[in-house]
């Protein structure tokens, strides 16, 4: 990449665009005047006893003045002639021209030929950390002089504070800009990670339950967080010839962990319950599957229950296998209240040698079957205690006889009415057999 | 409504440490008692008691954080052991077969008791 404005050859260091590159990086060039720049330039004359102090910064075809002592209000920049500045930023070392009428080097410079007279010129770069000079901190005069070693150290001194504001700016920028790049990126990522939940969420649950001759089902799953997928799960499929199988669990844990375990534990569940009539070893199954995903220290476990229900002429036959899920309830049309618990099921995918308890069980036409995950019986109630079995169990008495619809309705009103107190994502699923006609 | 959970360390006798958990350990409260268990591991304990005496709440992020302290516990030759669980905890534990992975124990000095020696 070749540099062409006109400056002359000899003025172009080898490193040319990447120190125009740095140049642009400290984001200095037609700043307004600034303070911190004005007295290092205000210092290096008063310091160096001389009447005219600048600050330059070299850009592509000029010399701008950052700050400046002893010069016009109407001198805000050079061109990038040789002699002065445009020289002085190709030495890594002060630059010293102490009388520039005689001095080679300034040979037609305007400063020093034109109406300023310029004689005398010294100058340190201002150095970035990665070598690159962006221009230097000088001083100058109408007369000829000299300056010793100590009075250049002191520029170099002054154009090593000028490089530290430079860089304590440009670390202040990009503060802010990352900053506020990151805060418009978690606006983003937020809005970009509730569409995935409440895809995700879709996409985990079934879109709506089968319908099924002589079985009415429902469900409700309620999403505690939309930042948090949580890992609650249901499903309800058929097995052919009047079976059915079906499920309700939790995963340990949220967001896409779980939501990913999730989904494994249903295609787990669904595909095992089609080559496989007995519940326990599906559960079994899963075990073995989640097992395998528990390889680093934190487990993959989940709590189901699992069942396979067959349609007869007087009602369902249903056999629950569970492993470490609260019971279900059974709601009889009468107005008992039974637990379903198929008791001494283990967590599923925590023990290689896991047992899976199963209980059996018959609904009646006008019998319901109702499964649910732990966010209904751990609600807060008002006073702070959980909502808890016993309550559970005193709201389902009183829909007895009612179909699964209109159970899920309720108990959807029960889990809004929880407010604040339902922390946790719940999943309901019920199944009813409706009531025989005469 | 915000949890709350304290842990305080009893870190006097390593290879042995005891964790006093009290409040509600749940999803929010979880990554603290990962923390903790990490301190104390680092500080050279071994063998584990957590008294859960005072917790009133255990969520299945609670029992993963038990569960996943256990398994870098057991890795290292340690052990995790509970103690105190009330009657509702100590429910969920038999439910679900937890106390299958945990040797759980009426009160923490029982558990520091029955601390292999070797």
């Amino acid at each position: 990449m070749s540099v062409d404005v006109g400056v002359p050859e000899s003025l172009i260091p080898a490193d040319e665009v990447r120190r125009l590159a740095a140049v642009r990086r400290y984001a200095v060039l037609d700043t307004p005047p600034d303070g911190a720049f004005d007295r290092v330039a205000a210092l290096a004359a008063r310091m160096l006893d001389v009447p005219i102090a600048t600050v330059t910064i070299v850009d592509t075809d000029r010399v701008w003045f950052k700050a400046k002592q002893g010069l016009g209000e109407d001198v805000t920049e050079i061109g990038r002639d040789p002699g002065l500045c445009a020289s002085a930023i190709l030495h890594s070392q002060p630059y010293l021209v102490t009388d520039a009428l005689t001095d080679p080097r300034t040979v037609g410079n305007p400063l020093v030929h034109g109406e300023l007279g310029i004689r005398f010129y010294a100058a340190a770069p201002i150095t970035t950390p990665d070598g690159y000079r962006l221009g230097t901190v000088n001083v100058l005069d109408t007369r000829p002089r000299q300056m010793d070693e100590q009075g250049l150290a002191t520029l170099a001194d002054l154009a090593a504070v000028v490089m530290d504001e430079l860089e304590l700016r440009l670390a202040a920028m990009t503060t802010v800009r990352l900053e506020r790049e990151s805060r418009l990126r978690a606006e983003a990522d937020q809005q970009r990670l509730q569409v995935i939940n409440a895809t995700l969420q879709r996409a985990l649950l079934p879109p709506r339950l089968p319908q099924i001759e002589g079985l009415a089902a429902a469900a409700y799953y309620h999403t505690a967080s939309t930042e948090h997928v949580g890992g609650d799960f249901y499903d309800l499929f058929a097995l052919g010839d009047r079976r059915w199988g079906f499920f309700l669990g939790d995963v340990c844990g949220k967001g896409a962990d779980a939501a990913a375990l999730t989904s494994l534990t249903r295609y787990t569940l669904r595909a095992a319950a089609t080559y496989d009539p007995d519940p326990v070893s599906v559960l079994a199954n899963l075990n073995t599957v989640l097992l395998q995903e528990y390889v680093h220290d934190t487990p993959r476990y989940c709590t189901t229950l699992f069942g396979m229900a067959t349609l007869t002429s007087s009602g369902l036959e249903l056999t629950l296998a569970g492993g470490g899920h609260p019971p279900a309830l059974i709601i009889r049309a009468a107005g008992m209240v039974e637990w379903l618990h198929p008791e001494g099921g283990d967590l599923v995918g925590l023990f290689p040698d896991a047992s899976f308890a199963v209980a059996p069980a018959r609904l009646a036409p006008g019998d319901a079957l109702l499964l649910y995950t732990d966010g209904l019986t751990e609600a807060r109630v008002a006073g702070g205690s959980l909502f808890g079995d016993e309550r559970l169990q005193h709201v389902a008495a009183g829909l007895a006889g009612a179909p699964a619809d209109q159970i899920i309705a309720a108990l959807q009103d029960l889990l809004t009415g929880f407010g604040p107190g339902l922390a946790d994502d719940t999943a309901l699923l019920a199944l009813s057999v409706p009531p025989s006609t005469p | 409504m915000t949890a709350s959970l304290t842990i305080d360390t009893e870190l006097d006798q390593p290879p042995v440490c005891v964790l006093y958990l009290s409040g509600e350990l749940d999803y929010n409260t979880a990554p603290r008692l990962n923390q903790a268990i990490e301190t104390a591991r680092a500080s050279g304990c071994r063998h584990l008691i957590a008294d859960l005496t005072d917790l009133d709440f255990c969520s299945s992020s609670g029992i993963t954080a038990f569960l996943a302290a256990r398994k870098a516990l057991h890795a290292q030759g340690g052990t995790l052991a509970l103690a105190g669980l009330n009657a509702r905890l100590d429910r969920i534990f038999r439910l679900t077969g937890l106390t299958r992975a945990f040797p759980i124990y009426p009160t923490a000095a029982d558990a520091r008791a029955a601390v292999p020696t070797t």
